[in-house]
């Protein structure tokens, strides 16, 4: 039963990789561009240290740092040209900002470019799939990672 | 003709479909995957001279647009029913879960307060529970899109509307419903060591 479940949830993720529809609004849509936006600004204006106050609801109820804890100091680090901090603070920082370049950049090009950059990514649809699903469970993998480093730390200070 | 009940058995959406369905290999309605419509197959012979299996029952929500392999070309034939106490059994009602685990949590952190070691485990259970539905939360976010996932994953409120009006799912809904609570619960003064 669990085998036959695994196979038929191996088969739509193949099934989900091929598939064109949405390759281009997952990684372009007009909700990509307003995060990334919003993203590029906040690393602008926030200092790289952070504010110094606890922002993440997740962490302030668990002790333990979300996915994203620690994205925009990355963000501001690397924007500023301090690579190093950037990758201490959040080793998918660099990354994170190289996409939110890219996808804020594309959102001030011509409707026709952008409709032909969506078209590309729906032809190439197998690969930027795969790309989105590797970028997603790297990230995802690394907050869990980092979870467990951290709750030992937690289950420490329990005992 | 009677109707069938039954579950996908990937996903567990619950389905209704006619009987001249048994027998028959669809696909779900919900995610797509191969299942055999369960009851004993009646013979085409007699099924010729018979109209066509009745017809849709849009009870709920429109058929899918496209089930390549429903029999002959008749989409709509099945419907998802909303999987209501009636027609599911307890076992896969996710209330039952998710209150099965608040009652535990109840339990043991009323016997905690004077048991340390029971504290420990208490918070220990919680924090493991709030993780792991805020990863497939974040997960679920990251489905649609770049976007949406670092929103879902930075802004708790649109967590909250992806989950209750977005993504639809029951038991998604109740076990981030229960997360919630704990997250709060575990702000209360005296609760949390931090």
């Amino acid at each position: 039963m669990f085998l036959q479940k695994t196979i038929a949830r191996l088969r739509s993720l193949r099934g989900w990789l091929k598939e064109p529809r949405h390759a281009g609004t997952r990684w372009l849509g007009g909700r990509c561009a307003a995060v990334a936006w919003l993203g590029l600004a906040l690393a602008l204006l926030s200092p790289p240290q952070g504010p110094g106050v606890a922002l993440c609801w997740f962490e302030s109820s668990t002790g333990l740092p979300c996915p994203g804890c620690g994205m925009t100091r990355s963000l501001a680090c690397a924007i500023r040209g301090r690579f190093a901090e950037s990758w201490q603070n959040h080793p998918m920082g660099l990354i994170v900002l190289l996409l939110f370049l890219l996808i804020a950049g594309q959102s001030l090009l011509p409707k026709s470019i952008r409709n032909r950059i969506a078209g590309f990514i729906e032809a190439h649809a197998g690969a930027f799939n795969a790309t989105y699903l590797s970028f997603v469970v790297a990230f995802v993998t690394f907050g869990v990672l980092r979870m467990v480093i951290h709750f030992g730390d937690v289950w420490v200070n329990l005992r | 003709m009677p109707d069938v009940k039954f579950s996908c058995p990937h996903c567990q959406q619950h389905i209704e479909a006619d009987a001249g369905y048994a027998g028959m290999r669809i696909n779900c309605p919900t995610c797509n995957g191969g299942l055999t419509v369960p009851g004993v197959a009646v013979p085409v012979a007699v099924l010729a001279p018979a109209p066509i299996p009745s017809l849709p029952r849009q009870t709920s929500t429109p058929a899918a647009p496209a089930w390549p392999s429903s029999p002959a070309g008749q989409p709509g034939a099945l419907v998802k029913t909303a999987g209501r106490q009636s027609d599911a059994t307890w076992g896969t009602n996710p209330y039952v879960y998710v209150g099965a685990l608040i009652v535990v949590l109840g339990i043991l952190y009323g016997l905690g307060r004077s048991h340390p070691a029971i504290m420990q485990a208490f918070l220990f259970i919680t924090i493991a529970y709030i993780v792991v539905v805020q990863i497939i939360v974040d997960i679920a976010g990251f489905q649609e899109s770049v976007g949406t996932g670092f929103l879902t994953l930075c802004v708790p409120f649109y967590a909250i509307y992806l989950v209750y009006f977005v993504v639809g799912n029951r038991t998604l809904k109740v076990a981030y419903g229960a997360s919630l609570l704990l997250s709060v619960a575990l702000r209360l003064p005296g609760v949390h060591p931090y």
